[in-house]
């Protein structure tokens, strides 16, 4: 037994390293993954153009105009008219992502009036980030103006008995808990680990049986003395290695690359990625009893995938998509499969959260196995 | 004879479609059986059903194939990406052999069909003839007491042709039993029997000879008596129809080749000749054919 399989796994290792396009595919495809998700996927925006205007006559104002023209994640420009006008006018233009309007007496006694900030819509995520940013470019401000009120309070306690006035805090103090830098590159990479796992089970292993029965091969096998289950085994484990090998090449690169730093319990990481393979395997197996040809398995395969990866949450948020994609995104194994490698790659969350998750997917991974070598020996009869 | 493979009433059904019926086969060791037939005939079905690579709907074959048989098909069945010696190799430690054994036996194999010098050639890089060649020795390399080949020599050229043939009965001399099918009649005539195939169906078996002389008719070629004449189709064909004791005709290139009742005289009509022919397996196959819808 051993030795028909070592036999197949061998022939089939050789195919693998002579077919340039599937060897290309298994090379190229991860690293490209890896630059799109860890830098072009990125949906922040290094630096957003901001208009300011300073209608305030108030130091406080002036001080608050300065830290956003002088933030160093904004670029200031220039409004041709400081006009609300004039800021539709140069958001419709392009010229502008952000404008601010500080208002008449601003941060003076007794006044109410907050600024008012106009986002561009249209580059959401520049409008996105420049939401975020507002706060941290008010910083230095918040803690000058706090440091002059302290002084100011402490001269005139010399003289008075009085307690200092407390100094409001108006500004909320942000702190990131998990990926404090908000990098994409930390959401996506776990993700992505599955993915590339996903790719190369169900494409190759579909694309290897369907060649296999090209070939005419299929049927000089049939009547070896290989049993079914070596065969399937033969065909399996090549693929299994191959997308090992691209999980520890997008883990690698995830760690040294992206700085990434895995903080879970790593074998039981491996367990549960185990779990996804044994489901994309048998998927993989199940395409190739219905495929009739290399290019239809391919087709299959892409068609099997591509909605996985889209409803996953991997790019999307789940909470963002319409409900009934929602049942749709639960149904679909690799769903599952995202937050356990988020939840464990960058929180190092275990199995009392997990639980859940790991059961589905362990699930689909005996369904789809039993499904898939049912059919294959089913096939080959 | 000791008797190699036995296929007892084997019948394969697809859906409605009846491939095969209830055919009785029995091969014996060093013998070389063909099984002739046109497109549609069952060869196919007959030989994957021989080999095991398919089960039969009713009937049996005995003994068992699987794992006993070498078994060829027509159709390309090697790993072109994979080389010569690494496609040989492969099946042979699928069978169990390792060590120098094995690269012992496969260079002897190699050897024998002539392809020693191409063992780092890709499969995929061979000619028709040669891949049949590593096919055969891949589907030998486990020294099969039953080598079962389906359409071996459809994509082969004639030269090549002959060379596998000459192969295949250096097997059956070695004991082996080896069952070919062929859409080629005169492949037939390089096997010790022959069965003839039509609709799923063996119409006889023998050797070449004992079919040919089944045939109760006379054959008779009709060709323009002036040398190098071209033939008039439809004249020659209604002349031929109108011969005294006439059965079937069918031209063939410049002339028209007919069967005539034995005792019916060879009467040339005026401007042709009529020669009387040895009949050919072909002949007999029509004949039989004929007789099965008939019957």
């Amino acid at each position: 037994m051993m030795q028909r399989l070592m036999a197949l796994v061998y022939k089939e290792l050789i195919q693998i390293r002579r077919d340039k396009r599937t060897l290309g595919m298994m090379i190229a495809l991860p690293v490209l993954w890896l630059i799109m998700f860890g830098y072009a996927f990125s949906f922040d925006v290094q630096e957003v153009t901001v208009g300011v205007i300073d209608q305030s006559g108030t130091r406080v104002g002036g001080l608050v105009a300065d830290a956003f023209r002088t933030y160093d994640r904004f670029a200031p420009v220039v409004l041709a008219e400081e006009t609300v006008g004039g800021i539709n006018n140069a958001m419709y233009r392009d010229e502008v992502q952000m404008a601010v309007v500080i208002p008449p007496g601003y941060g003076g006694e007794g006044t109410t009036g907050g600024m008012k900030v106009y986002l561009d819509g249209a580059n959401l995520f520049a409008a996105q980030t420049g939401a975020r940013l507002l706060q941290r470019a008010l910083e230095p401000v918040q803690a000058q103006i706090k440091a002059e009120l302290e002084a100011k309070t402490k001269a005139g306690a010399q003289s008075l008995t009085m307690p200092a006035p407390a100094v409001p805090q108006l500004i909320p103090e942000l702190e990131i808990l998990y990926n404090p830098e908000l990098k994409s590159a930390n959401v996506m990479i776990p993700g992505l680990l599955g993915l590339v796992v996903m790719f190369m089970t169900t494409m190759m292993t579909a694309m290897g049986i369907v060649r296999e029965r090209e070939y005419g091969t299929m049927e000089q096998l049939v009547v070896t003395p290989i049993r079914p289950l070596e065969l399937m085994l033969g065909k399996i484990l090549p693929y299994f290695l191959v997308a090992a090998v691209d999980f520890g090449l997008v883990f690698l690169a995830g760690s040294y690359l992206f700085d990434l730093h895995f903080v879970g319990n790593l074998p039981l990481f491996l367990g549960l990625s185990l779990l996804l393979v044994f489901t994309t395997l048998g998927l993989g197996l199940l395409l190739s009893t219905i495929a009739q040809n290399q290019q239809q398995a391919m087709q299959l395969a892409i068609f099997a995938i591509l909605p996985q990866i889209l409803v996953s949450g991997l790019i999307f948020p789940l909470s963002s998509l319409p409900k009934v994609i929602q049942y749709v995104a639960y149904a679909l194994p690799f769903t599952h499969y995202v937050p356990i490698a988020r939840g464990m790659f960058i929180k190092g969350q275990g199995l009392d959260l997990l639980g859940t998750e790991a059961l589905i997917l362990a699930g689909y991974a005996v369904v789809v196995v039993a499904l898939a070598s049912l059919r294959f020996r089913k096939r080959l009869a | 004879m000791e008797l190699a493979m036995h296929l007892q009433s084997v019948s394969k059904r697809f859906g409605t479609i009846t491939a095969v019926e209830g055919v009785d086969l029995k091969v014996h060791r060093g013998e070389l059986v063909g099984l002739v037939g046109p497109d549609g005939a069952g060869k196919t079905t007959l030989a994957r059903l021989a080999a095991g690579a398919l089960a039969p709907t009713a009937g049996r074959v005995e003994p068992e194939s699987r794992g006993r048989v070498g078994y060829l098909t027509g159709r390309f069945s090697l790993y072109p990406e994979l080389t010569v010696w690494e496609n040989l190799t492969f099946f042979a430690r699928i069978y169990g052999m390792t060590g120098p054994a094995l690269t012992a036996e496969a260079e002897r194999l190699l050897d024998w069909v002539g392809l020693l010098p191409f063992k780092t050639r890709l499969a995929g890089a061979l000619s028709g003839g040669m891949r049949q060649k590593l096919a055969l020795a891949c589907a030998v390399i486990h020294q099969p007491p039953m080598l079962i080949l389906d359409e071996p020599t459809t994509a082969v050229d004639p030269v090549a042709r002959a060379a596998f043939w000459n192969l295949l009965r250096e097997q059956s001399h070695r004991g082996c039993a080896v069952l070919v099918t062929t859409p080629y009649m005169d492949e037939a005539e390089f096997c010790h029997r022959v069965g003839l195939l039509h609709q799923g169906r063996v119409l006889a078996m023998g050797t070449a000879a004992e079919l040919k002389a089944r045939l109760p008719h006379r054959m008779a070629v009709l060709a323009p008596a002036a040398p190098g004449e071209k033939l008039r189709r439809a004249e020659a064909m209604a002349l031929a129809a109108a011969l005294p004791g006439h059965r079937w005709s069918q031209p063939l290139g410049a002339s028209v080749r007919m069967a005539l009742d034995a005792s019916a005289d060879l009467l040339a009509p005026a401007g042709y000749t009529l020669t009387q022919v040895e009949p050919s397996l072909e002949d007999a196959y029509i004949w039989l054919a004929g007789e099965e819808v008939r019957a």
